[in-house]
């Protein structure tokens, strides 16, 4: 309990002639003194303010008289003498510090020391106006200057041997002059180093807010230089933020945040890195985390004052935020780390498509070095180099500004100089986002600048040899899956996650893609699987119209997805054949194409406008490689791949990709079925329809044969082409493009009897541009793919449909022949009437129809009634031979030698021989022509099991020879086996089981036949087709 | 610092984690109750007389009387000094007035002998009692002042109001001239005086916050430094129960026993391995879940809290600056972590880190150790397979 009186105001102090100080008030008390602001009279008349320091320790029962003198017990009496003393020590003290060399002006002037009262006063020099917590400096620099000038004093003291121990705003005065200067006044509190250990709490004061933690423990032997200097850093933190430091702020690794600071204004980013670790490294709450020296202190603040001035030449630091989200890209990040760590490479191209994250990637890796560079620069290149620089508002010099009459480049000139200087000094990151003029005329000066520097670009810089790190999709699935959950902003289901895998494969794992997608959804009322069908059907640019948050080169904007992936890829500056191109190329998504295999589809010869479209990005590569070799393929992003189908399609846009249909149709339609083109054709007595061979070219008829390898590439890649085409406005349903639809489809391999029907009938359903011929060319593969699969009602059905196309009499031949399939596939006893009803309704039609197909035509229904009426073992001989007759004499003169006509012809021969003429030798003979050609024409498959394995199998039963029989079907069945996966061989080789099962039956192999029965049926039931064993044949085998 | 604190130091910095069970019951038994605290503070206080309770409880008297505090108030004085769990707030002020204690002597008197903070100066009445003490003023005065002042409203500050910090109130007490003047201030500031902590509970929320982020100190020590680090989190981990008992190392006991309301209270129940006073107030899920929400609750249970929380967050704040990520203790660590601890309790009011104390001992006891997390998380472990091992005992000895 403080019971000290303290002297009243207006008491007047007498020291001596002319020595009269009148007391104004009480301005503080010490554990050893009463302090008062106190007036004395200058000869001048004048009142001069000065502080008066009264001995008085807490700790002495003194009593104040009504003189105003203290009176002290006698026992108390020694002790008082001994503060009394000590207050001398102290004025003296204060003196030799007062003209101590380092302090010379920092430390008070203390005026003298009297007597009066029974104690003693010390008078001090003292202005109220100029203490520091009663004025308002203005700058940052100014608090650090002063802190700068109070630490130097406290050094001073603690030189002398002393600790202040009460460093606060109250005992500092500012004095203004061309710069301000500071002075301490109240040493009540300073103890000397030596007496340390023998001090106790009490008597020491301190101003808790300002007090290290030590000395409000009451640790005294835990005193020390390190607690003067928690001072100094408290007396900062408080001219800065206008509060005293609390714990948060004392302990290791504290934060500090700047935007609270009391100043406003730009500094450089060096200056809040040197300030935290000022703050760090005096406020520490543990003693040694402090520096230990008041010169650390006095060196670092040094630096911050500089850094603290307004005309102190900095970069000014792209105001920078970590990503919001980032994931993955844990090997870029550590090849960053690499170049990061390797000084000698002072640039770094970072590339990539646009919206693959190589921003977000360097923005992330920022934030986690930005501590280590005083100046980290993010520009987004302008048109030019030159531009990008001499803009202020983007790269800002403190201090340095473009004059009004300056010039541009001289600008630049003089701003190049600056940073230069700069350079020498600072540690500094530039980066430039969207560079994309790797020819831009400064360039190589902007790399011979001493910084680190990274480009962001679409285009991989190869041309100078600099690093590059090349960045694609995120590789991680799961990452991806993260991203997509993050921007979902909710909880997904695992049949969900399913759903956002598909998505994300949809997306190419696109990164800006997978994030503007979830958000869509996100502010949609789609489910994830109606958006995954939306975003099939539509594309990305046209899967909705909500629009989404977006942030891009530090604009945030909220607009659809279209907008922002169209803005995301401006297509201004490409040229019209550069489109052109890019029109083709997107109609090979991903794997892509061989460069080559484009440029020959679209007839463009020079491989630099490739090159260069590879080069900025527009064009995936998929090798780094940037020669192309045939190895390599080329593709589009499918959201580069939406944007460029989106832009406007004119004929000279469109021309790239319309010689690729063109093309591709050619080179399908040449190669069908070449075999069975007339021989006029390849003499060149008549014209040809399809035939584009030089009449010159003259080629061995033998020679003339389908290259089914050939044939298969170009309608795998018309397939491709056709499935690109999808949603493609402008060219989906052109006529190119349905003359190509066309033929890819009629030439599908037979086992993809799926994709038939499926391209099938979609074609059927928008025939528009295509002649009623070609429409039922495709009816005719899609009726064969209906009638493989036993469903003779849906092919009835496409026939009612279908008969509308038979306008002339090629087109009513046509159908005619369709007609009869159906009852040929059925091959029901009832049928045989219906068959040669259409064969003869054909045959009609066919003898009306327009050259050079006329006997073409004639011959396939000539050859179809000649099996139909041999295999019902019709025994009219003269219309039989006549018809042989018929056929060898236009097959001789017409056909190829490899055709499916001379094949077919062989067939029926055979079966002439067998089922009319019982005649092994002649049976075989006739086979063997027939399998010959087989094997030119139909490579292993279902076409070869159709013409040169069951018609021997059938004949060979019909003559009772079994094995024979038996050894066809088993060789077609092993062909089948071959293709365990595709089902229509599936299909087809249960067919071959059931005629193996009529061998059995006419074999009399009953054991054999009870268990293929059985095997039949299990089949049947795995591939759910209907049951076609003979009724009567299952009864008996079953009743066996 | 007395023997007997420099004897809890010792013990505290003794044994290892595994000898805890053989040395912790010596330790408990150790700890002076609140009346032992007391008879040893006035020895040191300017009491020379008989070494008795009753001596000593007459002694209290007359100073009572002496400073104008109603004898009656002091009639169970003797009592004082035999009874371990000690006496009223209350009463310890009269104390402080009675020695004519200063501010600083109230504080260790609190401190060392109730085991508490001192003043709450977010309280008219302590706020007055900081007035009176500090400026030389006795009891009746107090009494007096805190009669005229006027009565706080019930409810906290209002949401448009500034919160004033105990510091200002304090601040504000030391340079108040006169009476006028600060009943003046509790009129115009009444609303601040339904509000206490508000200081230690922003350091709680704060703290609470930094290490209950998605990509907090919890999640991020999940992540890095327990085992099978890295694998996805289970559901619910970021709830408070779940930091609380990772905090304590108890996510991965077996804690069948205690998640029935989801509290360890009955693990507390332990006098052999807990003392009393380290029991009382024990931080738990509903009085974090009370502070973070500002809900007024006692000094003793926010400062327990806080040290709690401090202690956590200084250990994995290390643990995570390592680069091989590891509760070991580097040389300094101890004393740098008291250090922050003690910061956090002075700036927010509260008495330091002080060994006499059984709640703080555990924690000056864990941070001795090579890991002391780790340490301090074996301590709870201790107690919940004492509990799990009791409960076991009596389960089986139910029949169906």
């Amino acid at each position: 309990m403080d019971i000290r009186t303290a002297l009243d105001q207006n008491t007047k102090l007498n020291f001596g002639p002319g020595i009269l100080y009148t007391i104004k008030g009480e301005a503080g008390r010490g554990g050893s003194c009463i302090v008062y602001d106190a007036l004395y009279q200058t000869n001048a008349g004048d009142s001069k303010l000065v502080r008066i320091k009264e001995c008085y320790p807490f700790d002495i029962p003194l009593n104040r008289e009504s003189s105003g003198a203290l009176s002290c017990p006698d026992a108390a009496e020694d002790k008082f003498a001994d503060a009394r003393a000590e207050m001398y020590d102290d004025f003296r003290l204060c003196n030799r510090l007062f003209y101590a060399e380092a302090a010379s002006d920092a430390i008070i002037n203390t005026i003298n020391i009297y007597e009066a009262n029974h104690t003693v006063y010390v008078v001090s020099a003292w202005s109220r106006e100029n203490v520091l917590s009663s004025l308002d400096l203005k700058s940052l620099r100014d608090c650090v200057s002063v802190v700068r000038q109070t630490a130097s004093a406290i050094s001073a003291i603690h030189k002398a041997g002393y600790l202040y121990l009460d460093i606060k705003p109250d005992n500092i005065s500012v004095i203004n002059g061309i710069s301000k200067r500071v002075q301490l006044f109240d040493f009540d509190s300073l103890i000397p180093l030596t007496a340390l250990k023998e001090k106790t709490g009490s008597l020491l004061s301190y101003t808790k807010g300002f007090a290290a933690l030590e000395l409000r423990r009451g640790q005294f032997s835990k005193l020390g230089f390190h607690t003067d200097i928690y001072g100094i850093g408290a007396l900062m933190f408080y001219l800065i933020f206008g509060r005293t430091p609390e714990a948060p702020d004392c302990v290791q690794g504290a934060g500090y945040d700047f935007t609270k600071m009391r100043f406003s204004g730009s500094f450089p980013d060096k200056l809040f890195l040197h300030l935290e670790n000022f703050f760090r490294k005096t406020l520490a709450a543990f003693p040694p985390d402090r520096w230990q020296h008041m010169d650390d202190v006095s060196r670092e603040l040094e630096i911050i004052e500089k850094l603290a001035d307004p005309v102190y030449p900095y970069l000014v630091s792209t105001p920078l935020n970590a990503p919001a989200y980032f994931i993955g890209r844990s090997a870029e990040m550590d090849a960053l780390e690499t170049w990061f760590e390797n000084d000698s490479q002072q640039n770094l191209f970072v590339s990539g498509m646009g919206g693959i994250g190589k921003s977000t990637l360097i923005q992330s890796f920022l934030a986690k070095h930005r501590g280590e560079w005083d100046s980290v620069l993010f520009l987004y290149y302008r048109s030019s180099l030159l531009q990008t620089i001499t803009d202020d508002d983007h790269l800002r010099i403190n201090g340095t500004e473009r004059f009004p009459e300056e010039k541009k480049a001289d600008y630049f000139e003089r701003k190049l100089r600056k940073i230069r200087e700069i350079l020498a000094r600072d540690r500094v990151l530039l980066v430039i986002d969207n560079f994309e003029n790797h020819h831009d005329p400064d360039l190589s000066r902007i790399l011979e600048l001493s910084c680190r520097k990274i480009f962001i670009t679409r285009q991989p810089f190869g041309s100078l040899n600099l690093p590059t790190l090349k960045l694609d999709a995120i590789q991680d699935k799961e990452d991806l899956l993260r991203l997509f959950i993050h921007y979902l902003d909710r909880d997904v289901s695992d049949v969900e996650t399913e759903v956002i895998r598909t998505i994300i494969q949809q997306l190419s794992g696109h990164t800006l893609a997978i994030e503007l997608f979830a958000r869509q959804i996100s502010n949609s009322f789609l489910s994830l699987p109606e958006a995954s069908e939306l975003l099939r059907k539509q594309g990305l640019l046209h899967a909705g119209s909500e629009r989404v948050d977006y942030l891009r080169d530090n604009r945030i904007s909220y607009e659809q997805l279209e907008a922002i992936i169209t803005r995301l890829f401006n297509t201004d500056s490409l040229l019209e054949k550069q489109i052109s191109l890019l029109k083709a190329a997107a109609l090979f998504p991903a794997p892509g194409i061989d460069p080559k295999e484009l440029m020959r589809l679209t007839g463009v010869n020079d491989t630099g406008i490739i090159h260069q479209l590879i080069r900025f990005g527009w064009i995936t590569q998929t090798s780094g490689h940037r020669s192309l070799t045939t190895d390599h393929r080329i593709f589009l992003h499918p959201l580069i791949r939406d944007v460029i189908r989106d832009l406007p399609g004119t004929a000279a846009t469109l021309s790239g990709a319309n010689h690729v249909l063109d093309t591709l149709h050619l080179e399908i339609t040449s190669e069908s079925h070449k075999e069975e083109i007339n021989l006029y054709n390849i003499t060149g007595t008549v014209p040809s329809r399809d035939c584009h061979h030089s009449p010159d070219d003259s080629p061995d008829p033998y020679e003339i044969i389908t290259d089914h390898r050939k044939l298969d590439h170009s309608v795998t890649v018309a397939r491709g082409v056709i499935d690109a085409l999808s949603n493609d406005t402008q060219l989906e349903g052109s006529p190119p493009a349905q003359k190509l639809y066309q033929a890819m489809v009629i030439n599908l391999p037979k086992h993809e009897d799926e994709a038939i029907l499926r391209y099938g009938k979609q074609l059927l359903d928008h025939p528009a541009h295509l002649s009623p011929l070609e429409i039922l060319e495709v009816v005719e593969v899609v009726e064969k793919a209906l009638l493989e699969r036993q469903d003779y009602d849906a092919a009835a059905q496409l026939m009612e449909s279908a008969e509308q196309y038979a306008v002339d009499e090629r087109t009513k031949a046509e159908f005619c022949s369709l007609m009869g399939n159906i009852y040929d596939y059925r091959n029901a006893p009832e049928d045989l009437e219906k068959i040669l009803f259409w064969l003869e309704e054909g045959i009609g039609h066919a003898r009306l129809a327009p050259p050079p197909e006329r006997k073409h035509l004639l011959v396939e229904f000539l050859l179809g009634k000649l099996n139909i009426l041999t295999r019902s073992g019709s025994e009219d001989d003269t219309g039989i031979e006549g018809l042989i007759r018929e056929l060898m004499d236009i097959i001789e003169k017409e056909c190829l030698p490899y055709s499916e006509i001379r094949c077919g012809f062989a067939t029926a021969m055979g079966f002439y021989w067998a089922e009319l003429g019982q005649d092994r030798k002649e049976t075989d003979d006739w086979v063997a022509i027939a399998r010959g050609i087989g094997e030119k024409l139909y490579p292993a498959g279902l076409d070869f099991i159709d013409n040169c394995i069951i018609p021997p199998a059938i004949m060979y039963l019909d003559i009772e020879e079994y094995d024979a029989s038996e050894a066809a079907l088993r060789e077609g069945i092993k062909i089948c086996d071959d293709h365990p996966d595709l089902i229509a061989y599936q299909r087809k080789k249960h067919d071959l089981h059931r005629y193996l099962l009529d061998v059995f039956l006419y074999a009399k192999d009953y054991t054999q036949g009870k268990v293929l029965l059985s095997w039949l049926d299990e089949d049947r039931r795995k591939l759910g087709i209907p049951d076609t064993v003979d009724p009567t044949a299952r009864e008996y085998l079953e009743n066996l | 610092m007395d023997n007997y604190t420099k004897t809890l130091t010792a013990g505290a910095a003794d044994f290892y984690e595994y000898e805890a069970e053989n040395k912790l019951p010596e330790i408990i038994a150790s700890f002076r109750g609140h009346g032992a605290a007391l008879s040893v503070f006035l020895d040191t206080h300017g009491y020379c007389g008989e070494n008795s309770p009753a001596a000593k409880g007459a002694y209290l008297k007359e100073k009572f009387a002496a400073a104008g505090i109603d004898p009656a108030k002091a009639r169970n004085a003797s009592k004082w000094i035999t009874e371990p769990n000690g006496f009223e707030r209350e009463t310890g002020f009269r104390i402080a007035f009675a020695l004519h204690l200063t501010i600083e002597e109230t504080d260790d008197f609190f401190r060392m002998v109730m085991l508490d903070r001192s003043f709450d100066c977010h309280t008219i009445r302590e706020a007055v009692y900081y007035f009176c003490i500090f400026n030389g003023k006795d009891y009746p005065t107090a009494e007096r002042l805190i009669a005229s002042a006027p009565n706080p409203p019930k409810g906290p500050v209002p949401r448009d109001e500034t919160v004033l910090y105990t510091k200002n109130i304090v601040s504000f007490l030391q340079s108040c001239p006169d009476e006028n003047t600060l009943i003046a201030y509790f009129r115009e500031n009444r609303t601040q005086f339904t509000y206490n902590q508000v200081k230690a509970k922003e350091y709680i929320k704060n703290i609470w916050t930094q290490i209950s982020a998605p990509d907090g100190l919890a999640a991020r020590e999940r992540k890095y430094l327990l085992e099978g680090a890295g694998q996805i989190a289970a559901e619910d981990t970021d709830s408070t129960w779940n930091i609380y008992l990772q905090i304590l190392g108890l996510d991965t006991e077996d804690t069948r026993y205690v998640e029935k309301d989801r509290t360890i209270k009955p693990l507390l129940d332990n006098p052999t391995f807990l003392h009393q006073f380290a029991a009382k107030n024990f931080p738990n899920r509903q009085s974090i879940e009370k502070i973070l929400r500002g809900i007024s609750t006692e000094h003793d249970l926010i400062r327990k809290t806080l040290i709690l929380l401090v202690f956590y967050q200084f250990w994995i704040n290390t643990a995570l600056s390592h680069n091989r990520k590891t509760y070991m203790a580097d040389v300094n660590d101890r004393e740098r972590c008291l250090s922050e601890m003690d910061q956090y309790l002075l700036d927010a009011g509260f008495p330091e880190i002080y060994a006499g104390n059984p709640y703080d001992w555990i924690f000056l006891w864990a941070a001795g150790r090579e890991a002391p997390l780790k340490a301090f998380r074996s301590y709870w472990q201790l107690l919940s397979a004492e509990f799990n091992e009791l409960h076991a005992e009596n389960r089986n000895s139910v029949s169906f």
